[in-house]
């Protein structure tokens, strides 16, 4: 076996590689998750009720000031109030989660310098715990969206069950760019400040207080460019309009995550020792 | 260090020609032009914390290493847990290490002493249940008392020592690494850990950096004395020891020891 396929199966053992490092931490990595969730609310009175309150707030937010004061003109006329809250609502939590993982990865290891430096720590598992703590940041969102959409049009659609299918890929997206960041941003700081420079205008580029399907014919394949915007959009598909993704954004989006998954688990692991002795 | 042939298979510890040399950088740009133009030119200067260290320590053999500060003990720790990569010749290491290297590395100040045991056991590699079995033993060696269950930062840095120690006492490690540990801790502890480490030095091995000259004589089989980054002695401990106090009372603090050298052109 080794001798004919011996190229192939090396080839296969990389692509395996970051699953199998996942699973050899898979204990390290939850036992840190539950470190980090229980150590965010502690000392503050109401606790977990804040990871609730702050989207409730959020979508509060939203559906007064665009119901009000303000008209984007993209904001479809025929359309409820309602629904655009939702609508922006859905995009935010595909947003939040990118930006919280974009702004946190440049510091992800200077954060963890002392746990890196001075015990046996496989520094590539950050990157799964920074997404699984995100994540359930975005479930809650997620829960209190699905509340809101039977709230206030009492339908739910059963496409709702594909959205783990929509999330999966996203998730090894988050986790390339996570491992990208977080090497970058130990060699140089600078990269934290482009990050935190560039992602509040990256929101404008992304479909969030818009939908793709508003663009110009012209452009709108342009728009899945960003690849959060398939991600932001197939959500709103299976949740808020109850229709199936489009296949060939599903395919596209999968494949640009996946590469970018591997890629930036190779690099990581290339600089890794280099870092170590940076930060 | 042992030579004999029939023993040399069953090494616990092993350096060969071992050095690490960290690259200082005049700018911080340059570390990117390094990055991008490296092959053409060198834009750092090297210090060289480590050089030419070979060294072989049996299973269940321990050794202590001894120095001056910044001479480059702790970076060979690191090496040891395979936290840095050298730069050059190799080192390898059989069997599970327990660092008590920086005592309560992982703690959170804000989790509880009983928290912290079960972040602190899985990351030396237990599985939760063993923690979870275990955990009666670890409190008791710590003998916290009631504080377990308070958030560590109300600790004092000895009792923050006594649950690192504690929790490196109980994951069933075959080679302890010491990085002068034991100077926090009160007598009693003291003696406790001594105690521990006597017992444990009939199944494992121990990496002991230490100033304490008594302790190394006491603790180790082998020592080593490490000058400006090599071995200036090894040998038998109290032999080292003895050599290392002569020194250390004849030459003088030298101010130039911390040099960095110009990047040598390798090809």
């Amino acid at each position: 076996m080794r001798s004919s396929t011996g190229s192939g199966a090396a080839f296969f053992d990389r692509l395996a590689e970051p699953f199998v490092s996942a699973y050899r931490y898979r204990e390290l990595i939850r036992v840190i998750v539950w470190r980090e969730l229980a150590q965010r609310f502690r000392g503050s009175a109401i606790g977990w009720l804040w990871a609730c309150l702050t989207p409730l707030v959020l979508l509060s937010a939203y559906t007064g000031i665009f119901s009000g004061p303000v008209k984007i003109s993209s904001t479809p006329s025929e359309a409820g109030v309602a629904a655009y809250a939702l609508s922006i609502f859905s995009a935010l939590i595909i947003f939040n989660l990118f930006t919280e993982l974009a702004n946190r990865a440049p510091t992800l290891l200077h954060e963890n310098a002392w746990f890196i430096k001075k015990t046996i720590f496989p520094s590539e598992a950050l990157a799964w715990i920074a997404l699984i703590r995100a994540l359930v940041y975005a479930g809650i969102s997620f829960a209190l969206l699905v509340v809101f959409k039977l709230v206030l049009t009492g339908t739910l659609s059963l496409s709702i069950l594909l959205v783990p299918v929509i999330i999966l890929p996203f998730c090894f997206l988050l986790l390339g760019i996570t491992w990208i960041l977080s090497a970058l941003g130990a060699l140089t700081r600078d990269v934290f400040h482009l990050m935190a420079s560039i992602t509040p205008v990256l929101i404008f580029a992304s479909p969030v207080f818009y939908t793709v399907h508003e663009l110009p014919e012209a452009s709108r394949h342009y728009a899945y460019i960003n690849p959060l915007a398939g991600y932001i959009e197939m959500l709103r598909d299976v949740v808020l309009r109850g229709a199936l993704p489009d296949p060939l954004v599903y395919a596209g989006s999968a494949a640009v995550s996946l590469l970018f998954f591997w890629w930036g688990h190779a690099v990581f692991l290339r600089y890794r020792s280099i870092l170590i002795d940076v930060i | 260090m042992s030579s004999e042939p029939m023993l040399s298979s069953d090494w616990m510890i092993r350096a060969a020609g071992l050095g690490k040399a960290y690259e200082f950088y005049p700018h911080y740009a340059d570390r990117f032009k390094q990055l991008i133009f490296g092959r053409f030119k060198t834009y750092y200067r090297q210090h060289w914390v480590l050089r030419d260290i070979n060294f072989v320590t049996q299973r269940g053999k321990s050794l202590g290493i001894v120095g001056r500060n910044g001479v480059g003990k702790s970076t060979l720790l690191q090496l040891v847990c395979g936290i840095t990569r050298p730069t050059t010749g190799e080192i390898e290491v059989r069997g599970r290490i327990a660092p008590v290297l920086a005592l309560g590395a992982g703690f959170d100040g804000e989790l509880t002493g009983r928290e912290n045991v079960l972040i602190g056991a899985i990351m030396l590699g237990l599985k939760r249940g063993e923690v979870r079995d275990r955990f009666g033993a670890i409190a008791e060696f710590a003998g916290l008392g009631e504080f377990i269950d308070q958030p560590v930062k109300l600790y004092s840095s000895g009792m923050y020592m006594r649950l690192a120690f504690a929790i490196c006492a109980h994951v069933d490690a075959d080679l302890l690494i010491i990085d002068e540990a034991l100077a926090v801790g009160d007598a009693a502890f003291r003696e406790k850990c001594l105690k521990f480490l006597r017992d444990f030095r009939r199944r494992g091995s121990i990496l002991l950096v230490t100033h304490g000259l008594e302790q190394l004589a006491d603790m180790c089989d082998e020592a080593i004395w490490i000058d400006r980054g090599r071995i200036r002695e090894m040998g038998k401990p109290e032999v080292v020891a003895e050599q290392y106090r002569v020194a250390s009372s004849t030459e003088r603090d030298d101010p130039a020891r911390f040099v960095i050298e110009e990047a040598l052109e390798q090809a």
